[in-house]
């Protein structure tokens, strides 16, 4: 059982390495890229800096869906089918939800 | 947004005393009151989920806030995966919110493993009647502010 799990276990370290490590690099990002910005010469945010900074913005975005995917591997892995089924559960509401939204970000305009 | 994304969730572990009646009332639908007052206000879920899980399910606050926290993160990806490809998202105003939110987040992840948890209770009372007021100046005013956490 997953009850029986001690914090400093493998999945807790995998997750916090990945956690620690994607939230550093995305931080990097967007500190480069709004660096860049604010030195640029239009006061306005030049295009290469945006995209840094939209790609560092896309970086924090996934983290979450990818520390559930993250879960649902180390799970099964450890043939702790139970909760395997339950982040994989979690990881198809965030998949579901996020093509729903999509679809109508289509649809609608804005 | 990016709050749940974050690092640092307290791992402790304590046993409360049994709850009483009204808690295991609440107990199997605490989930659902939560999440319907939550989508009805229009406000950030982290506001009633600590609460909802601190009375309701008698977690200690310390595992209530990180877990919040982490149900916010997971919550929020599937709408900022929405909001960013409809181009919602200004990285002018995201960039910078950011982060600020990683620099807060690790204050915060260092606070909270060095504050009690009682402080921690009381501290974020306040921070539920200052909402609370907000909210009530907002309906008065006839406008609601956005919350984000």
């Amino acid at each position: 059982m997953s009850g029986d799990r001690k914090p400093g276990s493998g999945l807790e370290r995998l997750l916090a390495t990945t956690l620690q490590f994607g939230t550093g690099v995305g931080s990097c990002i967007i500190a480069v890229g709004w660096v860049l910005s604010a030195t640029g010469e239009p006061p306005s945010l030049s295009t290469v800096a945006v995209s840094i900074v939209r790609a560092g913005i896309a970086l924090f975005i996934l983290l979450p869906a990818l520390r559930v995917l993250l879960m649902v591997v180390v799970f099964v892995c450890e043939r702790d089918y139970r909760f395997g089924a339950i982040a994989a559960l979690v990881l198809a509401v965030i998949v579901v939800g996020a093509a729903l939204g999509v679809r109508v970000a289509g649809v609608v305009p804005g | 947004l990016f709050v749940g994304a974050l690092p640092g969730n307290g791992r402790v572990r304590q046993r409360r005393p049994p709850s009483n009646a009204a808690a295991s009332f609440l107990r199997p639908t605490a989930g659902k009151q939560n999440g319907s007052i939550v989508s009805s206000l229009g406000i950030g879920s982290g506001d009633l989920t600590i609460p909802a899980l601190d009375t309701a399910l008698r977690l200690p606050i310390k595992v209530s806030s990180a877990t919040s926290n982490f149900m916010i993160g997971v919550t929020a990806a599937a709408s900022g995966v929405a909001y960013f490809a409809r181009g919602d998202i200004d990285p002018a105003i995201a960039g910078p919110i950011a982060l600020g939110s990683v620099i807060g987040s690790v204050l915060g992840a260092r606070f909270l493993m060095a504050v009690s948890g009682e402080k921690l209770r009381l501290l974020f009372v306040v921070v539920i009647v200052a909402l609370a007021a907000q909210m009530l100046q907002a309906a008065f005013q006839g406008h609601m502010t956005l919350h984000m956490t």
